[in-house]
This record gives C-alpha cells, sequence and structure tokens, in this order.
C-alpha cells in the first residue's frame, strides 16, 4: 500500500480525503496541505447559517488532526506535482519538496471575476472563504442598500440572508430566468419567496460599479443606476487548476478523472470542485457542491486502501433559502419524459426519465423522499411512474419493492 | 434503571422514526421490530433524525446532508457528522415502548 498521502487543497474534498483515508483503516502518513491560514470548514454555510448569526463549522473537529496522525499544514501553497521513483513529488511556493506515495489535488475553485471598472473597492466583495464571511459581518451595521450581482446560489442564499438584516438588497442579473437551469419549477417558488421578502430582482447586466474610494452605486447597461453600501459579486466559481496544469494532468475546464478519481497522472488524483469524474449513465460532470466532495473523497481513500469502490455517486446538492429547502440529485431537466408529484395542489417534486429510469429529480422540503430518489437513480432499474406521481405512495417502499 | 413510558410499538411502523419531547427531545426507531432511541438533534446540522432513513442494518442516515450514524452506539459512520449522537436505552414491554434517560 502507498506509504504516505500529500492531499493539495484544504476544503471540504481535501480535509474529507484525509478522514476517509484513516476511517477505511490507511496507517501511512498523510500530509494536508492548505493554502488558507484555517483549518478546512465547511462552505455551504457561509451564505446560509453564518449570515443568520451561526457558526463556521469545521469539516473535522480541531484536536481531530493530532489524534488520527495528520500533518495540517496551513498557509502552504503547492506549485506542481511531478512524477518521482516511490510516488510523487510535490513542489511547494517556498522552495521545499515533499515526497508522498501519492498526491491528491483539492484545490477548488475560486469566485469569478468581473472586468468591471470599479471592482477593487473595498466594499466590493466576494463570499468564498470565512475571511469574506467576516468581512460581510463587520460591515452589518452601516449596511442599508445592498448589490447583489449574479442571481445563483451563492447570490440569492445571500440576498436571503441580508434581507433578514433589514437590508434593501436588489440583484442584477443578466439571465431572465435565474435558477431555473438547476432548480426547474423550484426557482420560481424560491424567487416568488424572495419577492415577498422584499427582494428585487433586475434582468440587466452590470457595466460598472461607481464611486470613488468606496463603491456608491451600480451601474448597468440599461442605464439604470442603483445606489448601494456594498455590492456582492457572485457570478459563479471557476476550477483553481494552476496546480493541475503545472504538473501536466489532462484538463478540460477541470482534472479529467475516470469514475474513482484517477488523473492522467499515476498516484495522482483529483477531488471536489476541481474535478471532473466519470458518473455511470451520466458520463463526465464536474459538480460543484459539498456532497459530491466527500463522495469524492470516500471513493479515492478506498481506492488507496485497496478496498472495492463505494457505490455509484450520484449528484446532489440543496439550497435552504427562507424557510424553503430544495434538493435536485442527479441530471434532472434532460428526461425523454418529466412527472410531477403534487402535495396540496402545488408541486413537490419532478422526476425526469429516460426510458422509464429516474436520471434525475427536484424536489421542495422533500428530503426522505429525495434520499429514496437518489437510491433509484443509483439503481438504474425502471421504476413505475405511477408511483411516483402519487402522494401517498411511500417512495422508500417503492424502492424497496421494486 | 428508571424507564419512561413513550408510546405503543405500534405508533412506529417498520423502519421510521419518531419524534418525541420528553425530558429530551428523542427520535425512536422500530427496525425489524427492535427500537432504538437517539437524541433527535443531528450532530452536525440541526437536523431532526427521526425523519432520518433507517437501513436494516441498524444505521441512520440524516436526510439534511446525510450523515450516518449506529443506532445502536451512536458512532458516526459517514460524514459529515463527526460527533457522536447520544444513544438512549429503550425497550418494549407488552406493546410499550419505554426510554430510560440514566
Amino acid at each position: 500500500m502507498t506509504a504516505s498521502v500529500a492531499i493539495v487543497g484544504g476544503g471540504q474534498a481535501g480535509a474529507s480525503t484525509a478522514a476517509a483515508l484513516r476511517r477505511r483503516g490507511y496507517s501511512g502518513g498523510i500530509t494536508l496541505l492548505c493554502g488558507e491560514d484555517v483549518a478546512p470548514y465547511e462552505r455551504p454555510p457561509l451564505s446560509k447559517g453564518v449570515l443568520m448569526g451561526g457558526p463556521v463549522v469545521p469539516v473535522l473537529p480541531a484536536a481531530f488532526y493530532a489524534e488520527n496522525d495528520i500533518d495540517l499544514r496551513l498557509g502552504t501553497r503547492v506549485e506542481r506535482v511531478t512524477a518521482a521513483p516511490a510516488g510523487v513529488l510535490l513542489g511547494i511556493a517556498d522552495g521545499s519538496e515533499l515526497e508522498a506515495g501519492a498526491a491528491v489535488i483539492a484545490t477548488g475553485t475560486r469566485p469569478r471575476q468581473l472586468s468591471l471598472p470599479g471592482r477593487h473597492l473595498p466594499n466590493v466583495l466576494t463570499l468564498t472563504t470565512v475571511e469574506d464571511a467576516q468581512t460581510l459581518l463587520a460591515l452589518r451595521p452601516d449596511l442599508r442598500r445592498v448589490v447583489i450581482i449574479g442571481a445563483g446560489f451563492i447570490g440569492t442564499e445571500t440576498a436571503a440572508g441580508l434581507v433578514g438584516w433589514g437590508c434593501e438588497v436588489l440583484i442584477i442579473e443578466p439571465v431572465p430566468d435565474p435558477l431555473s437551469a438547476r432548480l426547474l419549477w423550484a426557482a420560481d417558488v424560491v424567487l416568488d419567496r424572495h419577492a415577498r421578502a422584499g427582494v428585487r430582482v433586475v434582468c440587466d447586466s452590470v457595466s460598472a460599479i461607481s464611486g470613488q474610494v468606496h463603491a456608491e452605486s451600480v451601474v448597468c447597461a440599461s442605464g439604470a443606476e442603483y445606489p448601494c453600501d456594498v455590492v456582492i459579486i457572485a457570478v459563479g466559481n471557476v476550477p483553481a487548476l494552476e496546480v493541475a496544469e503545472a504538473s501536466g494532468l489532462h484538463c478540460d475546464g477541470a482534472i479529467v478523472c475516470d469514475g474513482r478519481g484517477r488523473t492522467s497522472m499515476d498516484r495522482v488524483f483529483a477531488a471536489g470542485d476541481v474535478a471532473s469524474w466519470h458518473y455511470v449513465g451520466l458520463g463526465h460532470l464536474r459538480v460543484e457542491h459539498f456532497r459530491t466532495a466527500i463522495d469524492h473523497a470516500d471513493a479515492i481513500a478506498a481506492d488507496v486502501v485497496g478496498d472495492p469502490p463505494p457505490r455509484a455517486l450520484v449528484p446532489w446538492f440543496w439550497t435552504d433559502q427562507y424557510e424553503l429547502r430544495v434538493e435536485v440529485a442527479g441530471l434532472p431537466g434532460r428526461g425523454d419524459r418529466v412527472v410531477r408529484r403534487d402535495s396540496h395542489g402545488h408541486i413537490r417534486m419532478s422526476f425526469d426519465l429516460v426510458d422509464g429510469v429516474v436520471r434525475g429529480a427536484v424536489g421542495l422540503d422533500a428530503g426522505r423522499e429525495m434520499r429514496s430518489v437518489i437510491e433509484l437513480i443509483r439503481s438504474g432499474t425502471t421504476v413505475d411512474p405511477e408511483l411516483l406521481m402519487d402522494p401517498d405512495t411511500d417512495l422508500r417502499r417503492a424502492v424497496a419493492n421494486r | 434503571m428508571l424507564w419512561t413510558r413513550v408510546c405503543t410499538d405500534g405508533e412506529i411502523p417498520d423502519g421510521e422514526g419518531r419524534r418525541f419531547v420528553l425530558q429530551e427531545t428523542i427520535a425512536v426507531f422500530n427496525v425489524n421490530g427492535e427500537f432504538f432511541a437517539t437524541i433527535d438533534i443531528c450532530s452536525h446540522g440541526e437536523s431532526s433524525l427521526s425523519e432520518g432513513y433507517v437501513e436494516p442494518d441498524c444505521t441512520l442516515e440524516c436526510v439534511s446532508h446525510m450523515a450516518r450514524f449506529s443506532l445502536r452506539t451512536g458512532q458516526v459512520l459517514a460524514p459529515p457528522a463527526t460527533v457522536p449522537i447520544q444513544v438512549f436505552p429503550a425497550k418494549v414491554e407488552d406493546g410499550t415502548v419505554y426510554v430510560s434517560f440514566e
């Protein structure tokens, strides 16, 4: 078995890989190299609970690293990975090197930048790191008007949090039907809820952020100008591919992996947001979500210790906004047939079927049912659409009895 | 051991859980006729474990973020949870489910 594993990147995927290796009984050395100066923390709460006064949640308890003999190195940037006789050699930014039997690249993403005038003013923020969240929280007493650029998940979740602070929140989004590409019908439910909370969403594109010392307003292509105390840019993320590219790994907008996270270089794996894995029945996907990072970590750990591969992966994510939770499993929106499950006259779930097999689903406040749907997607067996549509069917039993 | 009456065994179908507010807020599960009691709040997120997904091998998956626990010991079996959940002894006598908070 590999004598040691070096993990490049201290996000959910990196820390989860360290924990999964130990959970699977790996006794070799583990080094976790984190670019940030804080131990790995969960990112989903930054735009959700943290804005409501909740805590920053560590991926692993602080004592876990020492107790499990994991060498946690904060503020350490890796530049490249090269093949070495006994495994791999990591080049670190301070000029030092680290030898390991295998490496896991889990460098994640960074916020997509907009080349806008005013982009660098101090009250123009993104919300990706705990430092970003702290910056925003520190501004809270002075915040009256907030402009959020981008109505994706981070943008809309943040809007829900900030409107709860009593701020006037405006989201500027060039796409006329935001969220719908991923949430389908549930996008309307979420956006209606935002409208009721007083969040305005305008369809426009931003041409400049105006202000001398601080951002004072956001100017749009339509000519509209929106005064603000803070601007939050939330226009998606791009994979942080520097290490992968410097190492010569095969990349195609993400690090290309097989179904177990193996990259084009021997003994080098990639996990989480930066990686595109092969999914049974779905093809290559880069899934930028929390659960995928955890699933990748476990699959890689299994490979390292020689365990059989874990169950087939099914992409799954959720968004919490106000009291609503929307969950998405698999790849909805691509079915040859779509069936709905309603509750009290409102749509609650939708299922996308391809040749009678569920390939994707969207659920609104349907956690238990979604868990069953993940099993259905995973199994790849045909299911009677009537069972899916009937709100009185216990989906879990339908899965068990199929 | 001091036992507190919770419900009748028929109130919790096989493979399901129910939430009860007693001296602690607990979740009680029926796995093939065997009953288990845990604290109701997941040690990871603020989610009711009574809604969780019970497997025949006496494991529980929280529906919120898919952390898994042993119903027998409370031990964490899958992330994102890292802290075990509290479990309470449970028993069935004459069709009544009892839990001990001692």
